[in-house]
């Protein structure tokens, strides 16, 4: 699932300060994704609304007026429709969902100032509860099949795709001791299931047109058009 | 997590189940929440919660067969907490303040007059709820003073006289008028002083509603030869002549037929006002023996000897009509296959027990006379007919509760019976107003799962102290004695809250796992079928935890935690700029250390909390908002916390929000958090502290 993080509340109050004389607020968490991740859920949407509050009064600043919703999805028309009302009339809002929610809030209510809440870091799975760590990077074609299901694109820091480089040491990335050498892993995993000669089918020139490389990308499926 | 007002989605729901504790009793005390009450140090409000079910508490926490107990799911971890203990403490320690718990609601006066004939458990029940709800009720009591078999069956050793009275006196506080040495006879007996009264004279003097209520006051003989003979008692006359203080000489070998409590109490009786050697016999082995264990351990342990398996076949006497001994018969066995009374005995075992006294505690039964010509019939046992769904006799308005109506049943049992009856006749007499008694329609659960039961961290009960066994033979002192105050929070605290945990909102719910990892008794499940987050209401233990890690507050506790009087942060009062949560498992429940719930220093808002793990950092800073300059956390050290890790999880809270405030520009200082151990450590440097914080507003 996306990935992301609380930005620090003053980047947050810059951004509203930058906007002008917000006094009427509205705070919009996503309730899939970055709840799960503790950023941007209905939790943390009080959390957020308290520590703004709190700055603005050790500021001196006048309070200000907050509504808190959370719904289903923000990236999702359907979901963020009912918030026209207190969307339109606010001077702000504060969109605790990942950079597509943001995005979706701010086209929908394009008179609106949007402020993202969060930073969207990557997709990937918990390590443990309160841990999470990336391990796909969306490129539009997918190796996994080849390279005993660990992603070269997502987990080297170069995204090689025939080999480790030079600065795999020990298992470990030269960038950082903490973080593994994704070759190494795919290395050791193919060893284990006697599949080493997957190696060469990885290694063939990779069509980056589907990542990012490509310009905006978009999906069509005509069948499912109502 | 805490709940507010104003905040649909963290409001509790009710509880889909109860507590077994409260299935058990036959009048459904709410005992998880009187427990509680004592738990937080707030015994007023646990009499008050009781005595809105129970209107005998001082009796009955002491003589209650306290079922609750058999049902206590603290006993599937280790042992069932001692409620009835903690009833007796609650009873003991409001009463000893001077000041009884404030009368309950009595409705506007209905102009319907009931009569209640007989003052007993049953009787007295009825008559308070009936009055409560605007009936003019009279009790009519054949005996001098008022309580029925809990007066004449009970001695002082259980159950003192005046505690008895306590109870009666705030029962008749509710306007109910008692009128003794009135006794209930055939239209033919009718005296004209109005101290022989029948169910005619009754309705011809206007009552609306007649409930007969006058138990099983006589004892059942023996059908065996010579029971004629002098030194032969029947229990009933013979507990009521100890209690009245008119001793019979009982010479120096007294030897009591039967194996029920009422034979226990007069063994132990006899014990007290003979000179020698008490013992029993009853046709039941030891382990069939009806009476209560802890009564037949009681009466062992003061030296009683129990003759088991041995029916009685002839009263031996000499020749001047004196009982000598009780030829017996040894048991075979007591009952059939079907589980039906049918003795069998041992050919060739007579035997001779040898005695100066015999007392014949072998059951009792009801006098019946007044039925004679009142339309009020007998089956062909002699027993009252009764509806058993409105609990009338066959003639209209003439109601029966209690022992006459239900048979044989202990205190509680009658209370329950009390009430239906109150219930059924506030029907009878078209009544608008509700009940006040209805139990409760929710299923209860069952016992804690093994699995869940090893998690739970063990915790020895308690027991009140007794006198002991030489003190206790020589008088009709009180044997038990009682708890001490901290020792009855300590107790009350082992209660597991059952039923009262966690429920999820399914339409919040992100199936994130989180309570499926974060609950420390790994109840949360998300299945293939139900993909939301579910917990087992007969698992959790409501610590709340889960609640304050859903990212989604999805999760919602039934545990009322912002009840009346114990609120989560709302505002700030004039004046105050400290606000201090504090665990109520700990060292602050204890009414000896100087700080409770009632306590306040200057300036500072104090909240309890069941377990600083239920805390969320949203809820440790709202009143940073509000305006307090500090929040406090005074949490249990780990190893003391009531639940797995609760404290564990608070400090990690607390730090998050002291960052939160450091990321807002401000004095991350402004949260603390202390520790305060159950035995005191740890709170004199918090009070210190605590001085600091209210002096430093001084200064500002």
């Amino acid at each position: 699932m996306i990935k992301a993080e609380r930005k620090p509340v003053s980047e947050i109050m810059k951004m509203l300060s930058a906007t002008g004389d917000c006094n009427n607020v509205v705070v919009a968490g996503c309730g899939t994704c970055v709840t799960i991740c503790f950023a941007g859920g209905e939790q943390e949407v009080e959390s957020l609304v308290q520590e703004v509050k709190i700055a603005d009064s050790t500021c001196g600043r006048d309070p200000r007026t907050y509504t808190e919703t959370t719904p289903q999805r923000q990236c999702e028309v359907e979901f963020i429709e009912p918030l026209e009302d207190a969307v339109t009339g606010a001077d702000a809002v504060i969109s605790l969902a990942c950079g597509v929610g943001v995005q979706v809030l701010a086209e929908r209510y394009p008179d609106t100032q949007v402020i993202p809440g969060l930073n969207t870091t990557f997709m990937g799975p918990p390590v443990k509860q309160g841990e999470w760590y990336e391990n796909c990077a969306g490129c539009g074609d997918c190796v996994l099949g080849w390279t005993a299901g660990v992603c070269p694109v997502a987990r080297c820091a170069k995204s090689m795709m025939n080999g480790p480089c030079g600065g795999s040491q020990d298992g470990k990335c030269e960038v950082g001791k903490d973080i593994d050498c994704g070759w190494a892993l795919i290395v050791s995993g193919l060893s284990r299931k006697g599949q080493l000669d997957f190696i060469a089918k990885a290694a063939k020139a990779k069509d980056w047109s589907p990542s990012s490389h490509g310009g905006q990308r978009k999906m069509t499926r005509e069948d499912l058009m109502i | 997590m805490i709940s507010r007002a104003g905040q649909q989605s963290r409001q509790a729901k009710a509880p889909r189940y109860s507590p077994p504790c409260q299935g058990g009793c036959p009048v459904h005390t709410p005992v998880q929440s009187y427990v509680n009450l004592v738990a937080q140090g707030r015994f007023r409000e646990s009499l008050r919660e009781i005595m809105a079910y129970n209107p005998f508490p001082s009796s009955c926490g002491r003589v209650c067969f306290h079922p609750c107990e058999d049902n206590c799911r603290r006993g599937d971890v280790d042992s069932s907490i001692s409620i009835m203990a903690i009833k007796r403490f609650v009873t003991d320690t409001v009463r000893d303040s001077g000041e009884w718990v404030e009368k309950q609601d009595v409705d506007a006066t209905n102009g319907k007059k009931v009569a209640v004939i007989g003052s007993g458990p049953a009787g007295m029940s009825a008559a308070y709820d009936l009055a409560r709800m605007g009936c003019d009720v009279t009790v009519l009591e054949r005996e001098k003073a008022a309580g029925g078999m809990l007066r004449r069956g009970i001695l002082d050793f259980r159950l003192p006289q005046d505690i008895l009275d306590h109870d009666i006196d705030y029962i008749l506080s509710h306007g109910i008028d008692l009128k003794t040495g009135v006794e209930l006879v055939a239209n033919s007996e009718v005296n004209g002083d109005g101290s022989k009264v029948s169910i005619d004279s009754l309705t011809g003097a206007g009552y609306d509603a007649v409930l007969v209520t006058v138990g099983l006051s006589a004892s059942r003989g023996l059908p065996i030869p010579n029971t004629d003979a002098k030194g032969v008692h029947l229990a009933v006359p013979f507990l009521r002549a100890v209690n009245e203080g008119e001793l019979p000489d009982l010479g120096e070998d007294v030897l009591v037929v039967g194996g029920g409590n009422v034979a226990i109490d007069v063994a132990r009786s006899a014990k007290r006002v003979s000179n020698g050697k008490v013992k029993m016999c009853c046709l039941e082995a030891r382990d069939e023996m009806p009476a209560h264990e802890w009564e037949i351990t009681d009466a062992v342990a003061e030296g009683i000897e129990m003759h088991c398996s041995r029916g009685p076949n002839e009263v031996k006497m000499d020749d001047t009509g004196n009982v000598t001994g009780l030829e017996i018969k040894e048991v075979a066995c007591v009952f059939d296959a079907a589980g039906r009374f049918a003795p069998e005995f041992h050919a060739d075992s007579e035997h001779v027990l040898e005695c100066d006294t015999l007392i014949l505690a072998i059951g009792q039964m009801s006098e019946l006379d007044f039925c004679d010509g009142s339309g009020v019939e007998r089956n062909e046992r002699g027993q009252l007919i009764v509806d058993r769904n409105t609990w009338m006799t066959t003639r209209d308005g003439v109601f029966a509760g209690g022992e006459v109506a239900a048979g044989p049943g202990a205190a509680i049992t009658a209370i329950a019976g009390g009430h239906t009856a109150a219930t059924e006749i506030a029907k009878y007499l078209e009544l608008d107003n509700p009940a006040r008694f209805l139990p409760p329609e929710d299923q209860y659960l069952e016992s804690l799962p093994a699995e869940t039961a090893d998690k739970v961290r063990k915790e020895n009960r308690a027991t009140a102290p007794q006198l002991g066994v030489d003190e206790r033979i020589v008088d009709f002192s009180e044997i038990d004695l009682g708890f001490g105050s901290w020792d009855a929070v300590r107790e009350a605290q082992r209660c597991m809250n059952c039923a009262a945990g966690a429920t999820v909102v399914g339409e919040k719910c992100t199936s994130c796992l989180t309570c499926v990892r974060a609950c420390p008794y790994d109840i949360p499940e998300i299945s293939e079928e139900v993909r939301v987050a579910q917990m087992d209401p007969n698992k959790c233990q409501s610590c709340g935890i889960c609640a304050a890690e859903c990212p989604a507050n999805a999760i919602e506790i039934s545990m009322e935690i912002d009840r009346p009087g114990l609120p989560a942060f709302d505002k700030l009062e004039a004046g105050q700029d400290v606000v201090g949560f504090y665990c109520q498992y700990g060292r602050f429940a204890n009414p000896e250390a100087g700080l409770n719930a009632k306590v306040e220093f200057e300036g500072v808002q104090m909240l309890p909390v069941l377990c600083t793990g239920r805390l969320e950092e949203t809820d440790i800073l709202r009143p940073i908002v509000e305006g307090a300059q500090t929040v406090f956390v005074c949490s249990c050290p780990d190893v003391s916390c009531h639940h797995n890790r609760g404290s564990w999880r608070a400090h990690k809270r607390i730090a998050r929000a002291q960052q939160l405030l450091e990321d807002a520009g401000t004095d991350r200082d402004r949260v603390k958090s202390f520790v305060t151990y159950p035995s005191g450590s740890g709170y004199a440097p918090f009070i210190e502290e605590l001085k600091n914080m209210t002096e430093s507003k001084v200064g500002k």
